[in-house]
């Protein structure tokens, strides 16, 4: 630090002015405001349970409390991801795809996607710590990166399980030829993490579906730039641009999908959502992902937001 | 890399609870200072929490303290929503040359200081201009050193001890003004 540079800031520190600033009181904090913060941020961090509404919720419970009691006890008690597996007939697998221990911690790839649209690999963690996994990292059989999008988990009894979502580069190794999986662990569980080598079997890639029409509502511009289906998942390309990321942000995020009987579909995951300055002031795009419930015609509603909502039907054949 | 480690909503509340209860008072304390009059505090601070506890999961320890990554998000909302004053703001203020010091007895001026109350003072912050109540948030709000809001803003630190004296200069005749 130069002598000048110190001198300007002692002078500061001996500014009476300034230490009148810094004895002023911390303002009170307006009752009931941590609790709202605790929820919107709940509401906005854990989407896929979001998306869920409550009679969901209840539904998958008897589902989960069904399959637990007609299933003999050496099967893993699922969670919201686990289920979304089961959903998507990738699981029950006959077998891991991959699985390692090293420092008392179990990791197992259980199931996956590789399409050529999207990897998904179905992870287990045992035991579970809630937080044993911390990042997940893959690379194609030319040891060149998958683009990590994201990954979403939850606990359960017997450990932790997570859905994670990768891309093949454009001009990569193709769809069901090997991959190696870095799984580094959370500092809490400290270690260098374990390194998975396992290979996906290609699935047809998810096909094109007719796109609704966009739609406005509360100032925001919603359009569906892309819908495909495979035989486990649905994916809608949402795009809305409004005046503020808040706009677009609560327009999309409470985008829900029943299936052609009417029901409720568990969401997997959005990915993307980053907004970025747009003409007309934010946009922000997002993929959002379903397991497939049959063929037929599903219902998606993208809101309620203000009171608005735009719904649209995709046919899925 | 987006990540959640958790999907169940029940398990969230007092993880969160505490970081907000931990960080919620200095978050308000700041946006009292930056938000300019006709808009809430409430609004920012709010808002800045929410993005902080939906990103938690994106801290990189590694990478710097809570703190400081908490910052970052919320000066960054705070200059996305027209509140901050950014890096160009404060190097234009500074070529603009220094105003001339103010010469008040120091120890009459903390008598005045220690008389006026607080939320008096933070509405004559408030209606500051915007580039004054950057640093004057920053430094006294938030309560972060000079060399922390030089990397929030993306400038010098010297730059940031010149700001914050322009700042605090204009504060003062604004509130012998007032008095």
């Amino acid at each position: 630090m130069t002598a000048a540079l110190r001198e300007h800031e002692d002078a500061l520190d001996r500014d009476p002015l300034a230490a009148r600033l810094a004895r002023i009181a911390d303002p009170p904090v307006p009752d009931g405001l941590t609790a709202r913060i605790v929820a919107d941020a709940s509401a906005r961090r854990f989407r896929p349970a979001r998306r869920t509404t409550l009679r969901a919720l209840v539904l998958l419970a008897a589902v989960l409390a069904g399959a637990i009691a007609v299933s003999a006890m050496a099967t893993p008690m699922r969670g919201y991801m686990g289920q979304l597996l089961v959903q998507m007939g990738l699981e029950p697998a006959r077998h891991d795809l991959a699985a390692v221990t090293a420092g008392g911690q179990t990791i197992r790839v259980t199931s996956g996607v590789d399409d050529g649209w999207v990897v998904m690999l179905g992870v287990r963690a045992e035991p579970g710590h809630g937080s044993a996994i911390r990042e997940l990292a893959a690379t194609d059989a030319d040891g060149r990166p998958l683009e990590s999008l994201a990954w979403a988990g939850n606990e359960t009894d017997g450990g932790d399980e997570v859905l994670a979502f990768f891309r093949r580069p454009a001009d990569g190794a193709p769809p069901g030829t090997p991959l190696t999986l870095h799984v580094r662990p959370a500092d809490s569980v400290g270690g260098p993490g374990w390194t998975l080598r396992l290979t996906v079997p290609a699935s047809p890639m998810p096909a094109e579906v007719p796109a609704p029409e966009g739609g406005r509502m509360a100032g925001v511009d919603v359009t569906f730039p892309e819908v495909r289906a495979s035989a486990r998942y649905i994916v809608v390309v949402v795009e809305a641009t409004g005046p503020t990321e808040r706009d677009v942000i609560q327009t999309i995020g409470p985008t829900s999908l029943a299936d052609p009987g009417g029901q409720h579909v568990p969401n997997m995951i959005g990915l993307g959502g980053v907004p970025e300055a747009a003409a007309g002031g934010v946009r922000e795009r997002e993929e959002l992902y379903w397991p497939r419930q049959g063929s037929g015609a599903y219902r998606l509603t993208v809101g309620p937001y203000q009171g608005q909502q735009i719904r649209r039907t995709i046919e899925v054949r | 890399m987006q990540q959640m480690s958790a999907v169940d909503p029940e398990s969230a509340p007092p993880e969160a609870e505490a970081f907000v209860t931990a960080h919620l008072p200095r978050v308000l304390r700041f946006a009292s200072m930056v938000s300019p009059p006709g808009t809430d505090p409430r609004d920012l601070a709010h808002e800045a929490m929410v993005r902080a506890l939906t990103r938690l999961d994106r801290f990189d320890p590694s990478r710097g303290t809570a703190e400081a990554w908490l910052w970052r998000i919320v000066v960054n909302l705070a200059r996305d929503e027209g509140r901050l004053s950014g890096r160009r703001e404060l190097l234009l203020a500074r070529l603009a040359g220094a105003s001339a010091a103010t010469a008040v007895a120091a120890s009459a001026e903390r008598e005045a200081l220690d008389r006026l109350r607080d939320r008096d003072l933070v509405d004559s912050v408030r209606r500051l201009p915007r580039r004054h109540r950057t640093v004057i948030a920053l430094r006294y709000g938030a309560g972060l050193p000079a060399p922390e809001v030089a990397e929030l803003l993306g400038t010098t630190r010297m730059a940031v001890v010149q700001a914050t004296r322009r700042a605090l200069e204009r504060l003062r005749k604004d509130l012998e003004v007032e008095r």
